[in-house]
């Protein structure tokens, strides 16, 4: 297990091994403003960045060109690239994926793995929330076995309450109002699973 | 710190009831901090409307609004809305056909409408859970009144933005129309209409036009195609100015922008806009160059009044010059006419006198009054010669033939006591407007003619006396100094020959040669002293007067200045002298004479006076009196003589000492 980092910046108390959720609304430059955000962090600390989004231009335009210090540091992917490799949505296979990636990281010499996901596909694709949100849970355990920063990004304009409230049962930590705090709502994966 | 889930102890450590009441909990409060995200009330309303089944056991939850329906609320039933209105906390509601519900006010401090967020259930909500529903009501509230701030700022800001963009708009035009404003205030001094129409031209980049009201173009940018300055049909152009007149702002007219300069004299300014593509900016510099023509045209009007009334008085004051002139012309004529010695008649075309002078009065004997208004003929002209007269005037007024005008002629005049007396007159034509008039200039030459024939009469005197003097001198030097030369030649030639044979006879001879030689000489000396005496030459007037004098057989006394004078003047005053001493030794008889020679400033005089008989006349034209006379008046001098038949004559003649020799 690699040693904790220190957090990567004020008023960002980013921790390796975080699961984020951070909620958006859409029709503004709000999810591009999260992401810029994130990943300009993950690169000041040379970190590798992956960005799983449809709409990427926004972000590539306002990362600042210095970051970018070698080839590969920053990758984007669309949601269905990121989320749905085999054409469904797979736990099992979105977790591999995970863990591949992880690795994959490490092994090409990044310290730290920055990942950053937009969610619309689940609703764009009508992929099975009990499966999604299962899988959700899964990763806030997963995300501690590696040097990684994992944030996933909701629209509540797609979302109703009770799902807003599955996504702050399964992430660890919430990111709202500028903070990333601990969320007091998180239900363990086992507990999550059980209750359901 | 790294918080996960099995960092989560105290959930573990509490029994189950515990358990769930705390995850509530968490559930509003973590869910509240995702409303604080919410970007609108209603996405607010429908996030906690689906949520709340998630965080209490209930079969719906929905938003009742006390006036109206909505996306994600509904119009509280009626039966109901008063009980709600009133409603400051939590409560259970219990409606027909209506499951039971609790009703927890969400209470915006903003908002004017009153919604309550309404769980439905059956089966009845704990203590808890009515409170944690209190608590996410409340919450919701005040999101919904921070969103509605929020929309109010961002309403607010987008208004003043729109008012900034409007005011900016509005700003940039008004600076447009400044710098239109400023450019042809410019103008207005100093380039006339051909500035107005170039200026407006260079603001909008459009053609510009100005035409008079009649339709007749002043002036046009080179952009302006002919067929836009054609003049239109009058009734059409009269209809154009009427709609014009009604209204400032530019009319839209034959593909051009019109609008009108109100000046005394209109003029019509013109936009060529054939796309109708001018912008407001446009419009306004042609509304304002219209301005500016207006008062560009009142400014041409005012100028040519000014020039008119200048004008005006210009040719007001040379007439009253001209007037005054003319009346100062005529009162000098009249006083030059007045103060003439010639008389002075005009008269009409009808030949009546209309004026007369003073000189006229005199000479003719007439009052200005008597003659005024009579014919010429009548009153001036002797009887036998009116006809005459009359014919030749009427004559020259049928002809133009004229006799005797512009020249001097002599004619014979009558005055009014029917006397006649010659005259001198010349006659002018004047008068053009209202027939001709003449105006005769008439001198007495009585005077003249007498003068001219003593002057005749004086010539002929002083070449008889010449020739008789000639004769004199020419008898003297015959009978005297020639015999006398003659015998001294022959006395002389017959000593010449007897100067070898009778040298006694021969000395004779040539003592009476000598003897006739002095006495021709005495004899040639008594012929010139008669012409010019040597005394006179050699020891001035007063010696030479003594001569005269002491010849003579009666006492004269003689006061005579010893100065010399000019020889002309020294002797004519001794042949005067002579002559009246002689005349006083023949005639006069009388025992003494006195002789007074008298010297003024610039002129001599002599008196001769006696104490004979008196009673002295020249006794013919060559009497000696005439001559000397003649003599005297021949040096411009001057003669009289006194002669009563009491006794005593008085022979007096005054001489100018610049007298010329006769």
């Amino acid at each position: 297990m690699p040693p904790p980092l220190p957090a990567v910046g004020p008023g960002l108390d980013f921790q390796p091994g975080d699961h984020i959720c951070a909620f958006y609304n859409g029709g503004g430059n709000n999810l591009d403003d999260i992401v810029v955000d994130f990943v300009s962090k993950g690169l000041r600390s040379g970190d590798k960045c992956i960005c799983f989004m449809d709409t990427p231009a926004g972000v590539r335009d306002r990362v600042p060109g210095e970051l970018i210090r070698k080839d590969g540091i920053l990758q984007f992917y669309t949601e269905e690239e990121g989320y749905l490799p085999e054409g469904n949505f797979s736990k099992d296979a979105f977790m591999r994926g995970m863990e591949a990636t992880a690795k994959g990281t490490l092994s090409s010499g990044y310290d730290r793995l920055w990942l950053i996901g937009d969610t619309s596909v689940v609703i764009r694709k009508s992929i099975d929330l009990k499966a999604w949100f299962a899988t959700e849970s899964a990763v806030s355990e997963f995300a501690p076995r590696y040097p990684q920063f994992i944030m996933c990004l909701y629209n509540l304009d797609l979302y109703d309450g009770e799902t807003v409230m599955y996504v702050l049962r399964t992430h660890t930590r919430i990111f709202v109002n500028g903070l990333i705090i601990t969320n007091p709502y998180y239900i363990p994966k086992r507990q999550f699973l059980g209750g359901r | 710190m790294t918080s996960t889930a099995g960092d989560m102890p105290s959930t573990n450590d509490l029994d189950p009831a515990a358990e769930a009441r705390l995850s509530s909990f968490n559930a509003v409060f973590t869910l509240s901090l995702i409303l604080t995200q919410a970007s609108s009330p209603a996405q607010v309303m429908r996030l906690v409307t689906t949520s709340v089944p998630s965080i209490v056991s209930c079969q719906q939850a929905l938003i009742w609004h006390l006036a109206r329906s909505g996306e994600y609320y509904q119009r509280a039933p009626e039966a109901i809305s008063e009980v709600l209105a009133k409603l400051t906390g939590p409560d259970l509601l219990k409606l027909d056909d209506f499951a039971p519900s609790w009703a927890f006010p969400i209470s915006s401090p903003l908002a004017a409408d009153q919604i309550f967020l309404v769980v439905v259930d059956s089966e009845g909500l704990s203590d808890e859970e009515t409170f944690l529903l209190s608590v996410l009501a409340q919450l919701s509230g005040t999101v919904i009144a921070k969103l509605e701030l929020i929309a109010t700022e961002q309403a607010s800001a987008q208004r003043i933005a729109a008012l900034n963009t409007e005011l900016e708009s509005t700003v940039s035009t008004l600076t447009r129309i400044m710098e239109v404003h400023h450019r042809l205030n410019e103008i207005v001094a100093n380039a006339g209409e051909m500035g107005i129409a170039e200026t407006l031209h260079q603001l909008t980049e459009l053609g510009v036009f100005i035409q008079d009201a009649g339709g007749n173009t002043r002036y046009a940018t080179d952009d302006v195609p002919g067929d836009y300055l054609k003049r239109e049909p009058a009734d059409q152009r009269r209809e154009l100015i009427r709609r014009l007149q009604g209204t400032r702002r530019p009319v839209y007219h034959g593909r051009a922008w019109l609008v009108l300069a109100r000046a005394d004299i209109l003029g019509v300014l013109a936009l060529v806009d054939p796309a109708r593509t001018a912008s407001e900016v446009d419009l306004a510099a042609l509304e304002y160059a219209a301005t500016v023509l207006s008062v560009e045209l009142a400014r041409l009007q005012r100028v040519a009044e000014a020039e008119r009334r200048s004008r005006a008085t210009l040719e007001r004051n040379i007439a009253q010059a001209r007037a005054a002139e003319l009346a100062a012309s005529e009162a000098r004529q009249r006083a030059i006419l007045e103060a003439a010695l010639d008389a002075v008649i005009s008269i009409d075309q009808r030949a009546r006198v209309t004026y007369v002078n003073s000189a006229f009065e005199h000479i003719f004997g007439y009052r200005a009054d008597e003659v005024t208004g009579r014919e010429l003929a009548e009153a001036i002209i002797p009887a036998g010669l009116r006809e005459a007269h009359r014919q030749g005037f009427t004559r020259y007024l049928a002809t133009g033939e004229a006799h005797v005008l512009d020249r001097r002629i002599e004619l014979t005049a009558m005055r009014a006591d029917g006397s006649e007396f010659p005259v001198e007159i010349a006659i002018t034509r004047a008068g053009v407007t209202g027939g001709p008039a003449f105006t005769a200039y008439v001198r007495d030459i009585t005077e003249r003619q007498r003068a001219e024939r003593e002057l005749m009469a004086s010539r002929a005197r002083l070449v008889a006396a010449s020739d008789a003097a000639r004769e004199r001198v020419t008898r003297d030097l015959h009978d005297g100094a020639q015999q006398r030369l003659v015998t001294t030649l022959i006395n002389l030639q017959l000593a010449e020959l007897k100067w070898e044979s009778g040298p006694e006879r021969a000395r004779e001879l040539l003592g009476l040669a000598i003897r006739d030689a002095k006495r021709g000489i005495e004899d040639l000396r008594e012929i010139v002293s008669g012409i010019h005496p040597a005394i006179l030459t050699q020891r001035g007037l007063a010696a030479a007067i003594d001569g005269l004098a002491s010849g003579l057989p009666i006492s004269v006394e003689l006061d005579i200045p010893d100065s010399r004078l000019p020889a002309p003047v020294e002797a004519s005053v001794y042949f005067f002298c002579s002559e009246a001493l002689t005349n006083v030794v023949k005639h006069a008889r009388a025992t003494s004479a006195w002789v007074r020679v008298t010297l003024a400033e610039d002129r001599c005089a002599v008196e001769v006076r006696d104490d004979g008989v008196g009673g002295a006349r020249p006794r013919s034209e060559t009497s000696g009196l005439n001559g000397l006379r003649d003599r005297i008046g021949a040096i411009n001098g001057t003669m009289d003589i006194t002669s009563p038949a009491t006794g005593g004559t008085a022979l007096r003649a005054s001489i100018p000492l610049s007298a010329d020799p006769p």
